[in-house]
């Protein structure tokens, strides 16, 4: 099982952002997402490189930030996908 | 992977390994703030600087009329509050987060201590304080003007320079930074920008619709060289 970390402040792109990926993840078995706020773990934001939010990481690696109508495709998705499997 | 690469992206790591960014980042222990929290307030002793890793923050005061006057805006891979080794001892405005905002804080005794082992910190931050310092001298050419459009043209290519590029002409202000701020920047009444934007949106120099805002950075550049207002490069 794979978890992929989504990063979020408090509006509502991570909201919309993390409906879509729990969505997402319902259909790939071997992936699980993990919601974490960016206020409990301010030391790992920095370490990792976080600039805006909603955020995801996946093996301590940013993927993907920001607004997430710019990123959140379903292309991204196929990308992810074809990543994990590998 | 470059776990860092933000905090190489501030011109005052530029030619520190990474090792040694690590160590500042021990000895500045980031730290988290909500939108509406404050960072420090105006009189706060001035004894530290902060490096903004995430969000926007806003430095500003209140006016004896109860006004709130904006002096500057951050975003990510910004510095603020370095005036601290300055004879200047106290803070003149308030810095508050205008969203979800991560800072690390370098108090003055850290700070001079990495400047003595890494002496490419004082160079850097030395070429920081001259830039901000030409910054701030456009922006001031662009208040002096009489004329509220060009006012308002040269705090916001002011803003758009420091904001993400959705294009290569096309610059986004974050929608955490109301018309009221800018219009706070720029010294000018709300009704006044909201106004202006308008007109700047039907001649394409400004982009978006709503609370959504978008600069044209060549058409804005354009507007002010025909003013006769410095552009920096």
């Amino acid at each position: 099982m794979k978890t992929l970390i989504l990063y979020t402040g408090s509006f509502e792109p991570g909201e919309f952002a993390n409906e879509r990926l729990q969505r997402w993840s319902k259909t790939q078995p071997d992936i699980n997402i993990e919601r974490r706020s960016v206020h409990d773990d301010p030391v790992a934001v920095v370490r990792l490189g976080i600039t805006s939010v909603p955020a995801l990481v996946v093996d301590d690696e940013v993927v993907a930030q920001g607004e997430p109508d710019l990123w959140l495709t379903d292309n991204f998705l196929q990308s992810l996908e074809t990543r994990i499997s590998h | 992977m470059d776990e860092l690469w933000n905090m190489r992206g501030i011109n005052l790591f530029n030619g520190l390994t990474r090792d040694e960014i690590e160590e500042v980042l021990r000895l500045a222990p980031p730290k988290s703030y909500r939108k509406g929290e404050y960072i420090f307030y105006a009189g706060d002793a001035a004894d530290a600087l902060f490096l903004l890793q995430l969000g926007t923050v806003k430095i500003s005061y209140v006016t004896l009329n109860g006004d709130e006057k904006i002096l500057n805006v951050f975003r990510p891979g910004d510095i603020f509050g370095e005036l601290f080794l300055g004879k200047y001892r106290h803070r003149v405005g308030e810095a508050q987060a205008l969203d979800d905002v991560i800072v690390c804080r370098i108090c003055e005794e850290t700070f001079l201590s990495l400047t003595q082992r890494f002496p490419k910190i004082a160079l850097n931050f030395i070429r920081h304080l001259a830039d901000s310092q030409r910054e701030t001298l456009a922006r001031t050419h662009a208040l002096m003007r009489a004329d509220a459009k060009y006012r308002l043209s040269g705090i916001l290519l002011s803003l758009a320079r420091r904001y993400c590029c959705t294009d290569p002409d096309w610059f986004e202000l974050p929608a955490s930074l109301t018309q009221e701020d800018i219009a706070n920047m720029a010294g000018l009444n709300r009704s006044t920008v909201s106004s202006l934007i308008n007109d700047l949106r039907r001649d394409g120099v400004l982009g978006g619709t709503g609370r959504s805002l978008s600069v044209n950075r060549t058409a804005i550049e354009a507007l002010l060289e025909e003013a006769g207002l410095e552009v920096l490069e």
